[in-house]
């Protein structure tokens, strides 16, 4: 993880930032920070994870492109609801999101054992 | 399974500034009307503009994009339009429906006796090495990072194509704390207006024309831009972290195309578009187009399509009869004509009006 902090505080047009609720999320099994209801793609970047995974068939890292819901690059793996584009997804405390590597989302052990519905086989926690 | 199904008169697909100009002009004649959008907020891209807009009154001169946004919505809301936020277009059917998802997965079909599509434009780019590098992303990308989520798309960035997206853009990022190192340009001159590319000389900002993105270079995320000097014939490099393109946009218009509506190719205005008539009626009765996805031009030339869609609308519901639409429309197109004048629109002046006598159908 590249540890940045590309957030923007204060900006001579906007103004300081509109408050939101700090929150933790977990990225393949580790937990960071975020804030509540920003997309899932703009926390990722804001911590400096510009590569969200890697390609299905030539496993070339990839990221966040569009950042409007268009071009899929940024599909990432969240327990619970499964392949979701990660610039179209809120964040929400307690979110368990997994970057893809070629074709299957980061999980130790199995990967067959994802639920088609997005939650994973068992039920146990992959803190 | 049977869906869930609602009518209204008429259905208003994008909440940007054709969009909210059309639904709120066909309410003022008494049309019931929804809008849909799949964003979470109205205003579509002014949303993430930071710069005043220039222009007529009626196009909100002075105001910043998203000030017009909040205008737009209020007068919109204001004359009883329902506004459906989250709400993704599906499907647009041949017996007329829309199939509309909401956010929590829901779907129902919506019957409305006539719709205007204001779906707006994308993006368009191009493959060149190292395309699908992190860190590499569209120009509009980058402004709905910085302008929307206040997250900085980069500290040292490169921006390719000087037309007033990458322009605009460039400068936003300055705003934002990057640095920009260069804006490319392949042709001989900068593409945008000159107020823009002012801005960012005034900043130091280079602009390098006759310059062709060649590869973006990097070892899992962006690390250098590289661009053939096409006069020199040498490479030139940068070191960055962010390249935005800006190299175009292309209308929206799949659901046009999957209702039926004639589609016509004109490359000045961005590609395939829906054909449509002086007063934005596309080829099946009912269906109108209005704005980016109409053909990629400004956002004061949106509001007042939209406006002239949303006359048309009236005037197919019965609301508005032939003479009152005359009046109505003739002020519209009158202030459209003027818009198209200005220097830059010359060619997509010309497309349209090519389409209108019916050449390249």
């Amino acid at each position: 993880m590249a540890g940045e902090d590309l957030r923007i505080e204060d900006h001579p047009v906007l103004g300081a930032a509109a408050p939101a609720r700090k929150v933790n999320i977990w990225l393949d099994g580790k937990p960071i920070p975020a804030r509540e209801g920003e997309p899932l793609a703009a926390a990722l970047y804001a911590l400096g994870v510009r590569r969200l995974g890697l390609s299905p068939r030539r496993r070339e890292p990839r990221g966040a492109f569009c950042m409007v819901g268009k071009c899929s690059e940024c599909l990432v793996f969240v327990e619970g609801r499964g392949s979701v584009r990660a610039c179209r997804t809120p964040v929400e405390e307690g979110m368990r999101v997994w970057r893809y590597e070629g074709g299957r989302p980061l999980f130790p052990g199995n990967a067959r054992d994802i639920d088609p519905r997005g939650g994973l086989r068992g039920g146990e926690g992959l803190g | 399974m049977s869906l869930r199904r609602e009518s209204t008169e008429l259905a208003v697909v994008g909440a940007g500034p054709a969009g909210l100009c059309a639904a709120t002009t066909a309410a003022r004649y008494g049309a019931s009307v929804v809008v849909l959008d799949e964003n979470p907020y109205t205003g579509g891209q002014l949303r993430k503009q930071i710069h005043r807009f220039f222009g007529s009154g009626h196009h909100y001169a002075g105001m910043r994009g998203y000030e017009i946004a909040e205008a737009l919505e209020g007068e919109a809301r204001e004359e009883g339009v329902v506004i459906r936020l989250g709400s993704v277009v599906q499907g647009f059917f041949p017996t007329g429906e829309l199939m509309v998802e909401e956010e929590e997965g829901e779907v129902y079909l919506l019957e409305p006796e006539a719709v205007i599509l204001c779906t707006g434009a994308v993006e368009r780019s191009f493959p060149f090495p190292g395309w699908t590098l992190p860190g590499v992303m569209g120009a509009g990308a980058a402004q709905t990072l910085m302008n929307l989520h206040r997250v900085l798309p980069g500290r040292r960035v490169v921006v390719a194509g000087s037309g007033n997206v990458g322009l605009i853009v460039a400068y936003q990022l300055l705003q934002a704390g990057a640095e920009v190192l260069a804006v490319l340009e392949v042709s001989d001159r900068v593409g945008g207006y000159r107020v823009h590319e002012l801005k960012l000389r005034r900043e130091g900002v280079p602009i390098y024309l006759r310059h062709r993105l060649s590869a973006a270079l990097g070892d899992g995320r962006l690390e250098a831009v590289v661009a053939l000097d096409l006069e020199g014939g040498v490479y030139r490099r940068w070191r960055v972290d962010c390249l935005c393109l800006a190299t175009g946009m292309s209308p929206l218009t799949e659901l046009a195309a999957m209702r039926g509506c004639r589609m016509v190719r004109l490359p000045e205005l961005g590609g395939l578009l829906p054909w449509h008539d002086r007063g934005l009626a596309t080829s099946v009765p009912g269906v109108y187009v209005a704005g980016d996805a109409s053909g990629v031009e400004e956002a004061s030339v949106a509001m007042d399509e939209g406006r002239l869609a949303g006359l048309g609308a009236a005037r197919f519901l019965g609301l508005l009869d032939e003479d009152g639409y005359s009046s109505a429309a003739h002020e519209v197109k009158k202030r459209l004509t003027i818009l198209r004048a200005s220097p830059g629109a010359e060619e997509k002046r010309r497309a349209k009006e090519g389409m209108w006598r019916g050449e390249g159908a």
